[in-house]
């Protein structure tokens, strides 16, 4: 990711500023009207964050997908911009995902519509935070910014590289770094409320292992004992590093569940009502106080 | 309609066929022969404009396309059951709303033109879609030829290019430019007659313009279906009836099939001037 070129329209006689469309700011989050899911995305270094939450975006670029049509995105040219580096325009050979930068916190936003019912638009924010800020959370307890923000989610998705479980060489170190660090957003950040789900990722090169039963088992020991109430879920073949069969399924197994959870009601969840507390919307959780202008007309 | 004035602003990015349709709008509107339920009243004011493009049309030459930084202003007295009204429509270059993508920032008159109208013919090339292939996609094929002739073919490698924000896919770059007018706008509601240019080059197979925009442009499908604030159509329109042959003529193609539109949900065949009919509220039914 990049830096964003222009952070929040204004207005004078001169020009006019359009955000950048790369990523939001906290701020910029909490002015998202409607109703609103925050989904804070954790894992380790390396693990595939951003190739999974752009896969999500590409699909919809195929059309409907998971029941949820798209209607529209405030990062669009950030989505645009992962996929670049993995489709042919890039000049590459192999696809290539930027690495989101240490201490940048890219929040990406989706508003789907529910195809069963027409006329509704959840909002869905996602922290995209590096893998390597998770890390120094582990050793140090240091979250910056982020902190707020995956207090106050509404979901957190665990990531674990599926490529890292698949090589002997790495595998248990993949589960210990995934481990630690659902033990420590446990028991420093997150709330009782929140429900937390981790992710194998790259599934399909794990499921051709005789071992595949035996590591989703593993993992989902491991993580069971950090926090009791996270369930563990697969997902494979993403379409952007792992090639289909041609006359394979239209879609990535485990990646269409993923969407209709992320955009769920939580456990705690923000329905019509809950989802407006008195005094703030769900985005003003993690809003710093005063620091937002919130615009004469809104969006849709 | 009550109002006197309608104004629709045309949008499109370069070599969408903005001109070519003015182009052949004026001709539908000038010429008796052609049966449309919309005529010109008088001579427009920007006729030396409109008379240059139109005779570069009735020749079957291209139209000259609209200057870079310019916008051309076109001003028609149209009558319309017995009605008289003007009908306002700039024509601006497409290098503008490039730039504005790119730069993230609207200066005027592209910002009057965003925020200033109620209504727009939006104007996509099927030839300029820039659909996305994903390395993945192109690896999946290439070993699926191999495992028929039993090599892999042979990979052409290009050099490595910078993301550009003018080079998305046009489906994403058209959601974004909807997005951007939507935040310049607040929000505010707008008719859009989305307009699909070089119909009669499309496969027809792809039956209605709405059915082809499904297929073919699936995000910007979704993304209007689900936009409150934009109350769209889909249009398939030949402004220039075919492809120029080697000589650079389309003498080839007869005059009653040089322009015509083929509307939303139907795919009737109508005259050049339904975009325009729907947009301004004088055929709901077109839509």
């Amino acid at each position: 990711m990049t830096e964003p070129q222009a952070d929040e329209t204004e207005l004078d006689d001169a020009h006019r500023l359009i955000p950048s469309g790369e990523k939001l700011t906290a701020a910029q989050a909490a002015l998202v009207p409607g109703r609103l899911r925050v989904v804070a995305i954790a894992a380790p270094p390396a693990s595939g964050k951003t190739t999974l939450l752009a896969g999500i975006y590409e699909q919809f670029c195929r059309g409907p997908f998971a029941g949820f049509t798209f209607a529209g995105s405030r990062t669009l040219v950030g989505f645009e911009r992962t996929l670049f580096h993995a489709s042919n325009a890039s000049g590459r050979a192999r696809p290539s995902i930027a690495h989101t930068e240490y201490a940048d916190n890219v929040l990406l936003h989706l508003a789907l519509a529910p195809q069963a019912h027409p006329g509704e638009v959840i909002e869905t924010v996602m922290l995209d935070a590096s893998g390597e800020l998770f890390s120094t959370f582990v050793d140090h307890d240091e979250l910056g910014p982020a902190r707020d923000i995956v207090r106050y989610a509404d979901k957190v998705l665990l990531v674990v590289d599926g490529e890292r479980l698949a090589d002997p060489r790495t595998r248990q170190r993949q589960i210990a770094e995934s481990r630690f660090l659902l033990r420590a957003l446990t028991e420093r950040v997150l709330r009782r409320s929140t429900t937390t789900l981790a992710v194998i990722t790259k599934w399909d090169l794990i499921r051709r292992l005789p071992k595949a039963e035996e590591i989703q088992t593993a993992v989902q020991r491991n993580l069971s004992g950090a926090n009791p109430d996270t369930a563990v879920r697969v997902v494979g073949d993403l379409p952007l590093f792992v090639a289909r069969p041609v006359a394979g399924p239209s879609e990535p197994d485990g990646l269409a569940d993923l969407v209709r959870w992320m955009v769920s009601t939580s456990a705690r969840p923000y329905t019509a009502s809950a989802a407006v507390p008195v005094g703030s919307r769900p985005a003003d959780r993690f809003r710093a106080p005063g620091r937002v202008r919130r615009p004469a007309g809104g969006r849709r | 309609m009550t109002d006197e004035s309608v104004r629709i602003a045309l949008l499109g990015f370069p070599q969408t066929g903005k001109t070519t349709y003015l182009a052949a709008f004026y001709n539908a509107l000038c010429d008796e022969e052609v049966v449309s339920p919309l005529k010109a009243s008088a001579l427009p004011a920007q006729a030396t404009y409109l008379m240059t493009i139109l005779r570069n049309w009735q020749d079957a030459l291209p139209t000259a396309r609209t200057p870079t930084i310019e916008q051309s202003h076109v001003e028609l007295l149209l009558s319309h059951d017995e009605r008289v009204f003007t009908l306002t429509m700039p024509d601006m270059s497409g290098e503008l709303f490039q730039q504005l993508l790119r730069e993230r920032t609207a200066q005027s008159p592209v910002y009057e033109t965003l925020v200033g109208y109620a209504t727009y013919l939006v104007f996509v090339h099927p030839d300029e879609l820039r659909e996305r292939v994903l390395l993945t996609d192109i690896q999946a094929a290439q070993e699926s030829v191999a495992a028929v002739v039993g090599r892999s073919p042979t990979v052409d490698t290009a050099a490595v290019r910078d993301f550009e924000v003018d080079r998305l896919p046009l489906q994403s770059t058209m959601v974004d430019l909807l997005q951007c007018m939507d935040e310049l706008r607040s929000g505010s509601a707008f008719r859009l007659a989305l307009v699909i240019s070089a119909w009669d080059r499309v496969d027809h197979s792809a039956g209605s313009p709405e059915r082809w925009l499904t297929d073919r442009m699936p995000l910007l499908s979704q993304y209007l279906r689900n936009a409150r604030h934009i109350r769209h159509a889909v249009f398939g329109v030949s402004a220039q009836g075919g492809a120029y042959d080697a000589a650079g003529s389309l003498a080839h193609v007869p005059y009653a099939d040089r322009a015509y539109t083929i509307v939303a949900r139907t795919a009737e065949r109508h005259d050049i001037t339904a975009p325009v009919l729907w947009a301004a509220g004088l055929a709901e039914g077109l839509g």
